[in-house]
């Protein structure tokens, strides 16, 4: 395997690593208003993301930062072609920050913290739907010019197939937010997050069958990785295996499986989008080539340079970031952490 | 060709805008976080109930200070390829690596454990609180390590070829990349500029308790530490800034012609103090200036000439009455910074501070000094350098991105409207935390209980 393939998985890994842990931070902001309805619930539901999802968040800025190291060429065309929708992404996560550190700091001003709800829910929203979009848009194709900039408008972004790509990847973080809020509360709010998970779990296979179809009508190129390595399938089957499995963990009441249930959907999702790009990055859509891991990739040196900190710096972040989840393990309380 | 200009003018204005208000928060995240560390050590070696408070109360601020510097550096991440999609391109190979290894081994590292830190503290050890905020310490420092040596290397771009074929530069030694000639001497300007801004942090908010006679024992410690940390940094950084600009002379020539508002190549050059610089017709108005001084503090030798403006093409030429103020009030401020700070060491050896009402008020309304330096310290490194987005090897015009007037316009006017609120969100929670801080109801829900007790008894 060469360095450009290994910095195609790695991208992967960082972005699959992002979608899964700040995933249930997306989704029980977007759910912020169902999942809880008095200010108890609502501190608890800060108090259930408040220790991690600054580690979470990190994943993006991480994979964003590998992605201009590794792939320059594909980070300039998709953060300035995307330029508006990016923004939107941006401000998103920026209420979203704001809202989940200052959350406890403006509890004597209702008005304010009824603001800081506000703002943590459509800054969640906002990245939730987005993320979806984008991968649509660039696994449908974009028009690319001589110089490989996007060429089209911000409206012809949100064409029906990415849309619909958006409400899957959407889906999916409803569905992953929900059932960690299922392992991390009680009570009245725990009965409404086992609602949810199974609301959504229908939302996300309808909505991922769509997917399929529509994929082999607008994007047929997608297949054809799957054709030639028919061994792929194993992902996309994953997905729907785990799909099935999800009523059924939660008639059980075994929740902690549930969890990884939904892990494995995020995950495999991403996986099956991601095998059926190999080796592109950007599909264009008027002829021009293809971004692919070859011609929109950094220099040898630098793909090795870069794998050797990967390899050095990721161990010790999952070490200590799993540690950080043991201290914080079990359900999570209303109460204020002494600041 | 008008469109295009409109579309670089806006980008660089929302450039400027976002990192000035990013860079607000960032110095103090870096110092508070090194004095916070110190205090668990205090805390962790002494069982004192005072240093424990002292860690808790300033970790208060510092988190309300995190919360909008971390909200506002996202956007740095995204805008290089948002606004500067061909200086992505032409870079990447370079810029990307100390990027991601930032990603890698910084954020990562202060993020997981200001959670444990804030989060954790009473389900964690002494020991390990204390190893908490040392990580995020470190993390705050190692961040800003990678971060200049990126920028660095945008100043003096060192250990790459340019590629013709696909139009970029492309490194060939990714040591000699990061530690590119100005690294070091510029990381250290920038982590002893963030020291002593948290310094004077520190000293404005414990001047404002012991006025109003609140937090005594909590305010007089913390002084002390605000006090040792300005004076010593402020007098470090006076000689890391020089060993700065003599290095801006022989890598940025000019640059520092234009910080100094210097047209002629000459020996015996003059260290302006004032000037008003005329770059239309090459010269300066009105000057007072000490002969020699330039030549003697930038080579040791007062005959030694330094290059003027004038060896440059007039289009290769930074602005330079902006770069000459900025230049100067940096410095200006900076000189305040260690007078003051040697001032408050002597009320402090003397024992009178806390009576001292003129040196309480003072500190306070002192307190902006550190940010006007280290911003304006920020726009000449930046205006300095241009036209060029890397220095000598890629024009600013040449790196920005294929945008319309329009999408600048939307994208500018959301960001001074949301960072205008997140300003006010910030000073507005910063002030009420301060107010209503009072250490004698704040107690901690930890084992500290029991140590008051052991320590009073």
């Amino acid at each position: 395997m060469d360095l450009h393939s290994i910095w195609f998985i790695l991208l992967g890994v960082l972005i699959i690593g992002y979608a899964i842990l700040d995933g249930f931070d997306l989704g029980i902001g977007t759910l912020f208003y169902s999942l809880a309805k008095t200010n108890t619930e609502k501190k608890t539901l800060i108090n259930a993301i408040g220790p991690v999802w600054d580690g979470n968040e990190v994943w993006l800025l991480t994979a964003g930062g590998a992605l201009f190291a590794a792939f320059p060429f594909v980070y300039a065309t998709v953060f300035s072609g995307f330029y508006l929708a990016m923004m939107l992404v941006l401000f998103g996560l920026i209420f979203r920050a704001i809202a989940v550190e200052y959350y406890f700091k403006t509890e004597d001003d209702p008005k304010m913290q009824q603001l800081m709800g506000r703002l943590f829910f459509i800054g969640s929203l906002l990245p939730s739907l987005l993320f979806g979009v984008a991968i649509g848009n660039v696994v449908v194709g974009i028009p690319l010019d001589d110089l490989q900039n996007y060429s089209g408008s911000f409206f012809d972004l949100l064409n029906p197939y990415s849309l619909l790509l958006g409400i899957v990847g959407l889906a999916g973080f409803l569905l992953h937010g929900a059932t960690y809020t299922i392992l991390k509360t009680e009570g009245q709010m725990q009965q409404r997050a086992i609602q949810l998970t199974k609301l959504f779990s229908i939302l996300l296979v309808v909505s991922w069958v769509l997917g399929t179809f529509a994929t082999r009508i607008y994007a047929p190129h997608m297949y054809t990785n799957y054709f030639n390595h028919p061994v792929l399938f194993i992902i996309p089957v994953t997905t729907v295996a785990c799909l099935i499995a999800i009523p059924i963990l939660l008639k059980l009441g075994h929740f902690g499986k549930l969890i990884i249930a939904s892990t494995l959907v995020i995950a495999t999702k991403i996986g099956t989008l991601a095998a059926g790009m190999f080796p592109n990055l950007v599909f264009s859509t008027n002829g021009a080539e293809n971004l692919t891991i070859y011609n929109g990739s950094s220099s040898e040196l630098t793909l090795r340079v870069m794998f050797v900190i990967a390899l050095i710096g990721m161990p010790l972040v999952i070490a200590y970031t799993t540690y950080v989840y043991y201290v914080f393990r079990g359900k999570a309380s209303p109460e204020r952490h002494g600041y | 060709m008008l469109e295009m200009f409109d579309v670089l003018l806006l980008s660089r204005i929302q450039f400027m805008f976002t990192i000035i208000v990013h860079y607000f928060f960032v110095p103090l995240t870096i110092g508070l976080a090194f004095l916070i560390a110190c205090m668990e050590f205090r805390y962790w070696k002494t069982r004192n109930p005072l240093y424990d408070q002292m860690a808790r109360f300033w970790t208060k601020l510092f988190l309300v200070n995190f919360g909008v510097g971390l909200a506002t550096g996202i956007t740095m991440e995204f805008q290089f390829g948002m606004n500067w999609a061909g200086y992505s391109r032409f870079v990447g190979d370079i810029f990307g690596a100390p990027l991601a290894a930032e990603g890698v081994f910084a954020f990562f590292l202060e993020s997981t454990f200001i959670g444990l830190l804030v989060f954790g503290r009473d389900k964690i050890s002494r020991g390990m609180r204390l190893f908490a905020a040392v990580m995020v310490s470190l993390g705050t420092t190692l961040s800003s390590f990678w971060i200049i040596a990126a920028n660095s290397w945008q100043q003096t771009p060192a250990g790459f070829i340019i590629n013709e074929k696909l139009n970029r530069a492309e490194m060939v030694s990714f040591v000699e990349a990061v530690f590119n000639p100005s690294t070091i001497v510029r990381f250290l300007h920038v982590i002893f500029g963030a020291y002593i801004l948290a310094g004077f942090f520190v000293i404005a908010i414990s001047a404002y308790y012991l006025l109003k006679k609140k937090n005594i024992p909590l305010a007089n410690k913390s002084m002390k530490y605000g006090v040792i940390f300005s004076l010593v940094f402020s007098i470090m950084q006076a000689y890391v800034g020089h060993s700065h600009s003599a290095l801006v002379a022989e890598t940025q020539p000019a640059k520092l012609a234009a910080f100094e508002a210097h047209w002629e190549t000459q020996g015996e050059a003059p260290l302006l103090l004032f000037a008003i610089p005329d770059a239309e017709n090459e010269t300066n108005k009105f000057e007072i200036g000490i002969p020699g001084l330039l030549s003697y503090l930038t080579f040791g030798d007062r005959r030694e000439p330094v290059l003027g403006l004038k060896e440059f093409p007039e289009d290769e030429r930074p602005q330079v009455l902006g770069n000459f103020i900025a230049f100067r009030v940096m410095i200006g401020f900076g000189l305040v910074i260690i007078f003051w700070t040697i001032y408050l060491a002597f009320q402090i050896r003397r024992g009178t501070l806390a009576d001292n009402q003129f040196a309480l008020k003072t500190s306070l309304l002192l307190l902006p000094t550190p940010y006007i330096a280290n911003t304006a310290g920020w726009i000449v490194t930046e205006w300095g350098r241009q036209p060029w987005i890397v220095y000598g090897v890629l024009k600013t015009a040449d790196g920005v991105s294929q945008l319309t007037t329009l999408e600048l316009v939307v994208s500018l006017v959301f960001f001074i409207g949301v960072y205008s609120f997140l300003l006010y969100l910030m000073i507005y929670l910063m002030v009420k935390e301060v107010k209503k801080f009072d250490m004698d109801t704040f107690i901690p829900k930890d084992n500290t209980l029991e140590t008051i007790k052991e320590v009073t008894t």
